[in-house]
């Protein structure tokens, strides 16, 4: 099991930076987005054919783009991108959101049939980092991580959020 | 909410028994994981005794209230080994309540040395509440 994002740094820098990690982000999202639109999820040749086409609407519209996530999902554009961070971690099976006002919980789904340190270690950075944008932005921020395939989105309630992060 | 030294002594107790359910045969990991983390709590509880937020009693989400203040007052070790141990236990108790092969799964999800390497991060936040707040260890 893996995800259509990419692999980038787990921590990416913020969106003030505008620099390769945020087009990352952007590309990620539109990634995902046609991987749904074009029904090829999955499919190598088809992730090949949505990584050309993701980074050549890159070029074009990034800013666009990523104004689109966070208006997708209704999320403030501080939370869409620490959404994204986990996304980039390829443990990370399913991101669920759950918003209210300025505080948001994300129910992080990570393949962790046993327990894997050096993964934990990775979450909590971005975690980290994470908590820290959304406090700049006064939001906070709640994250909460359920090993995969132990526990899944059903078994904790949560499979009626919105999914961030969509799993192959 | 009682002062610096009685934050101090609980928080020493709770850091005993995390070191003796460790020790047990069979170790009880799970749980010494989170009285490690709640050893965590009176120690950053007896930081915040002597800094203007005094402690977390009144917070509407005082977990993350003093998720904030660990990433206010400790290191960048200190906080981060707070908040994993912290997520630690909130997911070792998921597993003991929210899956089926709970019995199982509490027990062997972590091997023995990763647990006492994570029970072990309560030395950390120990180290710099000493230093913060001058309790001896």
């Amino acid at each position: 099991m893996a995800l259509l994002s990419g692999s980038a740094s787990v921590l990416a820098p913020t969106l003030s930076e505008t620099g390769d990690c945020f087009q990352i982000a952007v590309r990620n999202w539109v990634l995902r987005l046609l991987g749904v639109l074009l029904g090829r999820v999955g499919n190598d040749y088809g992730g090949s054919l949505l990584h050309t086409l993701g980074a050549e609407y890159v070029k074009l519209s990034g800013q666009r783009v990523l104004e689109a996530m966070a208006q997708e999902m209704g999320l403030p554009s501080t939370i869409a991108l620490a959404a994204d961070r986990f996304a980039q971690i390829p443990e990370v099976v399913d991101l669920r959101i759950g918003r209210a006002n300025r505080e948001a919980v994300f129910h992080v789904f990570v393949i962790m049939p046993t327990y894997n340190d050096e993964l934990m270690d990775r979450l909590i950075d971005v975690e980290i980092a994470a908590e820290q944008e959304a406090e700049k932005s006064g939001y906070s921020l709640d994250v909460r991580y359920y090993p995969y395939p132990i526990i899944t989105p059903a078994s904790v309630g949560v499979e009626s959020l919105p999914q961030y992060t969509k799993a192959i | 909410m009682p002062p610096l030294a009685m934050h101090w002594a609980q928080a020493e107790h709770n850091r005993k028994v995390a070191y003796s359910l460790l020790s047990a045969t069979p170790s009880v990991k799970d749980w010494a994981i989170t009285v490690a983390f709640y050893a965590m709590v009176h120690y950053l509880e007896g930081v915040l005794a002597l800094k203007p937020e005094k402690h977390s009693d009144n917070q509407k989400s005082p977990h993350e209230f003093r998720l904030q203040k660990a990433r206010k007052y400790l290191s960048h070790s200190g906080a981060k080994s707070y908040a994993k141990l912290y997520q630690l236990s909130r997911l070792m108790r998921y597993l003991c309540y929210r899956s089926q092969v709970a019995a199982r799964a509490s027990g062997d999800w972590m091997n023995d040395a990763d647990a006492q390497k994570n029970v072990g991060k309560v030395e950390v936040v120990r180290l710099e509440a000493s230093q913060l707040t001058g309790m001896p260890l």
